[in-house]
């Protein structure tokens, strides 16, 4: 797999007397990945999706973002070609009246031909499923809407690699689902690479692989499954589990061992399944 | 005893324009003293239009909001009476911080309530106590704060008040596990300790269900249910029909109940799921 973007030994502090948020950070992120990066308030996840596009520089260290440093300042546009982002509050960051405009944003700064705009701009809108609000009022949309807005400027860019911080967090149930699938849809369809910063450990469930972040530091770094099963350590920096998983472990400690680690309800039940039917003979 | 009555209540949005709406379509609930209700619904359901209407910032249409059994709307002095006694706690409070010091900031309530400062002070370092922050806070600049600790200072700001009613429109949105499970913990604990009626809008099964006494349902600006958690978390499929998810755990005991397994009530905590499971098994001697 192709790397995409990397941190060695990356150090960050928001000014010289504060303590570092990241730690002496080394990590790589592989291109056409669903990277999810979970870690409570503080933990330095945040500040570490800004470190990617440019946002934000390495105190000590570097970050080499689609083969460009991002310290050097004659990098900006190159990487920002590359890595849109996607911020947690839907309205600070639509900038047009109508949508179709905000989508077109992006690209009539890149300098791109009208025409060409056109295309982009509906296609986005219609991979985000906003086509039929392109004439709408921004203000008049709900959340999940504004957020999926937000994302399709950054596919009309063309970028290969989208960083979104908590988009999730100000959405009710209906726009987080809205938003998740939108983006599974440009990982399967695009092969555009996500990293996905978030608290909600069930969007986590679905991605390629999952990075926990403590105290500036990455904690565990591996597939949904090999990071789940890690209960104890994960509640112990203040992380939830996945309920099924969590129901699985409490009947395990009760001596109900069902085996296998259920990250879904359906899952559960399947696992469940499995264990009544082995006890039945 | 019912605190805060809302008969038929009926408000519209942008009223005369074309994008005139609806919001609340003649909504009657009680909410009782001490008790602990949570309020559902997805966006657009009308929950924040109802919250604003329990202290009188917005006015309905037709119908009308009784705080201890009088009319808000009746005089000047009504309206004031209830101001002081809802303390109504808007989403991301802490946008709304302003003063140069959480001190400042916790005491801008009750100053306008005109207590005394020997009072101001004891509701102050009460209140920030409440929130689970030390007295060392309050000399600090609001905005030196992390999110969450911004949050729990605003919530302070209103508990200084100390309302009989307090309403909290999503108070863990943004929230981590961590700040989200104290600020549950300060929600029930503030009802424990002062009796007073909490009321918080939540899109979170999983919360609601960890304080709540009673939930309250808005579907398209009516009620659509309301009762204990049990009552209401048990009607798992009418619940994702209003477009909600239903708990987790609820999900699972609804896949487990289709794939042919029968445990009994659906539950929506792990310990319960846990009980219930382990009862099955024992009964089918598997255990």
């Amino acid at each position: 797999m192709n790397k995409i973007i990397e941190f060695k030994n990356v150090s960050f502090s928001y000014s010289d007397e504060e303590e570092r948020v990241l730690k002496n950070l080394s990590l790589d992120f592989y291109e056409g990945q669903f990277t999810c990066v979970l870690g409570h308030n503080g933990s330095g996840k945040s500040t570490m999706a800004k470190l990617i596009n440019a946002l934000l520089i390495p105190t000590e260290g570097s970050v080499i973002s689609f083969g460009f440093d991002t310290a050097d300042e004659k990098n900006e546009t190159d990487i920002r070609r590359n890595i849109g982002m996607v911020f947690q509050n839907p309205d600070n960051q639509i900038v047009a009246t109508i949508v179709e405009d905000d989508v077109a944003f992006g690209p009539e700064n890149l300098g791109i031909e009208r025409s060409e705009i056109r295309q982009r701009v509906d296609e986005a809108l219609k991979l985000v499923d906003m086509y039929e609000y392109r004439r709408h009022e921004p203000h008049r949309l709900s959340g999940g809407q504004k957020q999926r807005v937000a994302i399709a400027g950054i596919i009309a860019m063309q970028t290969r690699c989208i960083v979104l911080d908590e988009p999730t967090a100000m959405l009710d149930p209906k726009g987080r689902r809205e938003v998740m699938n939108a983006l599974m849809k440009l990982k399967e369809d695009l092969g555009i690479s996500i990293i996905l910063v978030t608290h909600f450990m069930d969007e986590a469930v679905n991605a390629d692989r999952v990075i926990v972040m403590n105290d500036g530091e990455v904690c565990v770094d591996g597939t949904p499954r090999e990071v789940f099963t890690k209960v104890d350590l994960l509640k112990s920096i203040g992380l939830a589990v996945p309920k099924p998983l969590e129901l699985a472990e409490a009947l395990r400690k009760s001596g109900v061992d069902i085996g296998g680690t259920p990250l879904t309800s359906q899952e559960f039940v399947n696992e469940y399944k499995k264990f009544t039917e082995t006890r039945g003979q | 005893m019912s605190v805060i009555s809302v008969k038929n209540l009926i408000y519209g949005y942008s009223k005369g324009t074309p994008f005139e709406k609806g919001a609340l379509k003649g909504v009657s609930v009680d909410f009782r003293q001490g008790e602990i209700v949570a309020l559902i619904g997805h966006t657009g359901s009308g929950k924040s239009t109802l919250l604003q209407h329990l202290n009188g910032l917005l006015k309905p249409d037709s119908g009308d909001v009784l705080f201890e059994g009088k009319s808000i709307y009746e005089s000047k002095k009504s309206l004031r009476d209830c101001r002081f006694n809802v303390g109504l706690c808007f989403q991301y409070p802490e946008q709304q911080l302003f003063e140069s010091t959480v001190y400042k900031d916790i005491a801008f309530g009750p100053t306008n309530m005109k207590l005394s400062d020997d009072e101001i002070k004891k509701r102050v370092y009460d209140s920030i106590k409440y929130v689970g922050l030390s007295a060392d806070y309050l000399e600090k600049s609001p905005f030196d704060l992390s999110g969450g600790e911004k949050r729990r200072v605003a919530i302070a700001g209103v508990i200084a008040m100390e309302p009989k009613v307090l309403i909290l429109d999503e108070p863990t949105a943004g929230l981590d596990p961590l700040g989200k499970n104290n600020l549950l913990k300060l929600i029930k604990d503030y009802n424990e300790k002062t009796g007073n009626t909490v009321i918080f809008v939540s899109h979170n099964m999983d919360d609601v269900a960890a304080v709540a006494h009673r939930v309250i349902v808005l579907s398209d600006g009516e009620l659509a249910l309301q009762g204990t958690v049990d009552e209401v978390y048990s009607q798992g499929e009418k619940l994702a029909g209003l477009g909600l998810d239903v708990p987790e755990i609820t999900s699972v005991f609804i896949e487990l109940k289709k794939a042919g397994f029968d445990l009994g009530d659906t539950e929506y905590t792990i310990n319960g799921a846990k009980e219930a499971i382990i009862a099955s098994l024992m009964k089918g001697g598997a255990v």
